[in-house]
């Protein structure tokens, strides 16, 4: 895809908030989504991703701020108006009219005869491989040719942007990956701008360009999978995405552009940030188990030595888990990379590179999201 | 864990949860189950249900026999004759009640299709205040007494001065018929979600569209199977009808008046006809409600 002409906004969500009752579903929110961009609301259940994709689509009103898209304020424009199309959680089929019919629908509601649509609708059947099906019902079709006509009926009408909610959710794990780039593709081929609810992490980053994390009503971080991944902004981003260690830590000395942590009795460096953390204050401190090294070859800028207290075999890699005060840490190698002839409560010095460590002020410590 | 019979009637899908928390299909065998469903034990139960449809099927069954007898005599059965029948047809009182029956119970289920939809539309769409007691106060009229609500219609009517007629008695039908239609409507509603007309709108239908293009086409067997069920309680309602009646009569009420000349083989005869009747609307009633005919009528 052509990312340089692609800089449009085609969506625009400004100050958005929803309150319902007493409850803010979604605080204050900003979106610019970009033109022909795969984008993802990511985060966990009751987050507000449904209920910002809902507003999107029109069927929710905003309390506050204002949504734009293609440019035109729409926020008091009805669903039905609006030109977005939804792939609902559960497909939502029409049971009482067929495929082909289900597929007629958005087309018979802007007024198009039958005639005219036949080959529109071939057209989209023909893009999920789903032609030899057009006089089958809801009932008749499986999960995942449920979601495939639903796909094909939000894109016959070539709408600006589709939105999609958690829409592999319900499909079983081999579908789904099946869907994944089935989605992708068609995406690319159409060139329109897709945003995707998920509360997937796997999904969002292999197939978003842009990922927006959210959490309680808030957004988090925006930005591209490797950003998100890499480079997370909040604590929350960085246990929600992939496996994350975490130490408590307490900043010793403040350079110009890096801070000395002392984490027990071992000193590391971070890389400053955009949090005001300065000397004497509590931080945490994260970083990825893969980019943990264990008896590093060459001296690495940040080196502590720790016991190790449990091995876990997982295929293509060894889960090692290292000790040291109270702290632990994990850090994931490659099965063949390492020899391991170690026992248990035998001294690793484990080592990893400057810029792969992120610095948080200690009070968002709470917003770790914490499995089991 | 979940039990579908395959159509060969061999082999069965369990869904099940393995021991990964994952769900499963699992095909097995049928002999299995289908053993334990054939396995018929005497007990005191099954006896106790025997005697029960005999109490309730009995009377029935006399009275369609005798209906059939040529005797005047309801203890001996002498030859079959339909000539009770033909004197139904003769006896102009009870034609033109039968009409009149007609009449008021058409028009009660109709009013009760248009209540008792946009009632349920309003109670399931919307959150109000009281709303669970504003639910309760509208299935009085079915849970309280025909008498209850006989009495108070007729001191309501005649404080208004508004003279017995089919008027009269068409309101009161109205007040039992409505509730019914709208329990059946509201609940297949709620099971319904917004989801379908969340979807609608989507796509493009306005309201106005999303009513009658999605909406009324899934719940019309609810309302079709509300209609049918309000049509037989009002084809055989006295009670309310006696009160609100004046010279103008339904059948039920007609027939209450005859017996106080006696039992006869006519009455015997219309009283199967109105059985056969309500067999038949009955029947599709079940056709139409329910989670299972929801299933299969909002897909034709």
């Amino acid at each position: 895809m052509d990312k340089e002409s692609s800089n449009f906004s085609q969506i625009v969500l400004k100050n958005v908030s929803k309150v319902f009752q007493d409850f803010v579903a979604v605080d204050n929110i900003n979106l610019d989504i970009k033109k022909s961009e795969f984008f993802s609301l990511l985060g966990p259940s009751g987050c507000g991703k449904t209920t910002t994709l809902r507003m999107i689509a029109g069927l929710e009103s905003p309390t506050s701020g204002k949504i734009f898209l293609g440019g035109k304020d729409v926020t008091n424009v009805p669903a039905y108006k609006r030109d977005v199309n939804t792939v609902f959680q559960d497909y939502a089929i029409f049971p009482h009219m067929n495929v082909w019919d289900n597929i007629y629908f958005p087309l018979k509601m802007k007024g198009i005869s039958k005639k005219e649509a036949a080959p529109k609708i071939e057209k989209v059947l023909k893009l999920v491989n789903m032609l030899n099906f057009s006089n089958r019902y809801s009932h008749q079709l499986s999960g995942g040719q449920r979601q495939r006509i639903a796909l094909a009926r939000a894109l016959v009408n070539e709408p600006q942007a589709l939105l999609l909610d958690e829409p592999l959710g319900a499909l079983d794990f081999k579908l789904r990956v099946a869907m994944q780039t089935v989605l992708k593709d068609i995406q690319q081929e159409l060139g329109i701008t897709f945003i995707y609810v998920t509360h997937d992490q796997t999904e969002a980053i292999t197939m978003s360009d842009r990922i927006a994390v959210m959490r309680q009503g808030v957004v988090d971080q925006i930005g591209t999978p490797d950003e998100i991944y890499n480079k997370p902004a909040t604590p929350f981003v960085a246990s929600f995405i992939g496996e994350m260690n975490f130490v408590d830590g307490k900043v010793v000395e403040e350079y110009e552009d890096e801070l000395k942590v002392k984490i027990a009795n071992n000193f590391i460096i971070c890389k400053k940030n955009n949090y005001l953390i300065k000397k004497d204050d509590e931080v945490l401190v994260s970083i990825r188990p893969e980019k943990v090294y264990i008896n590093p070859e060459q001296k690495l800028p940040n080196q502590i030595y720790a016991k190790l207290s449990r091995i876990v075999f997982r295929g293509d890699n060894y889960q090692i888990t290292t000790q040291f005060d109270s702290s632990e840490l994990t850090s994931v190698v490659a099965a063949k990379s390492i020899n391991l002839n170690f026992n248990l409560g035998h001294e690793l010095r484990l080592g990893w590179y400057t810029e792969d460590v992120q610095v948080f002020p200690i009070q968002l410590k709470k917003n770790i999201i914490k499995y089991k | 864990m979940r039990i579908n019979i395959n159509k060969d009637n061999k082999t069965y899908i369990k869904n099940t949860i393995n021991n990964d928390g994952n769900n499963i299909n699992i095909i097995e065998d049928t002999t299995i189950i289908l053993k334990e469903r054939k396995k018929f034990k005497f007990s005191f139960l099954s006896f106790y249900s025997v005697l029960i449809y005999l109490f309730l099927y009995v009377p029935l069954i006399v009275v369609i026999l005798f209906s059939f007898s040529a005797s005047k005599s309801t203890v001996t059965f002498s030859d079959v004759t339909l000539k009770w029948y033909k004197e139904l047809i003769n006896n102009s009182g009870l034609v033109s009640s039968f009409l009149h029956s007609i009449q008021v119970s058409l028009t009660a289920v109709v009013a009760a299709v248009v209540l008792g939809t946009s009632g349920a539309f309003f109670i399931v769409r919307t959150n109000f205040p009281g709303k669970r007691f504003f639910m309760t106060l509208a299935q009085l009229p079915i849970i309280l007494p025909g008498i209850i609500i006989g009495i108070a219609m007729l001191i309501f009517f005649i404080n208004l001065r508004v003279p017995l007629s089919m008027l009269t008695i068409t309101v009161g039908h109205i007040s039992f018929t409505t509730p019914v239609v709208m329990f059946q409507v509201m609940s297949r509603l709620a099971r319904l979600g917004r989801t379908y007309e969340d979807a609608a709108k989507d796509l493009g239908a306005n309201p106005i569209k999303t009513l009658f293009l999605v909406t009324i086409p899934m719940i019309k067997t609810a309302i079709i199977g509300g209609a049918l069920l309000a049509f037989a309680m009002s084809f055989d309602e006295i009670v309310i009808t006696y009160f609100l009646t004046g010279s103008w009569t339904t059948l039920p009420v007609f027939i209450y008046g005859m017996m106080r000349f006696g039992l006869s083989p006519q009455i015997y005869a219309i009283s199967t006809i109105i059985l056969l009747l309500s067999i038949v609307i009955i029947f599709f009633m079940a056709k139409f409600t329910g989670t299972k005919a929801e299933e299969l009528m909002v897909r034709k």
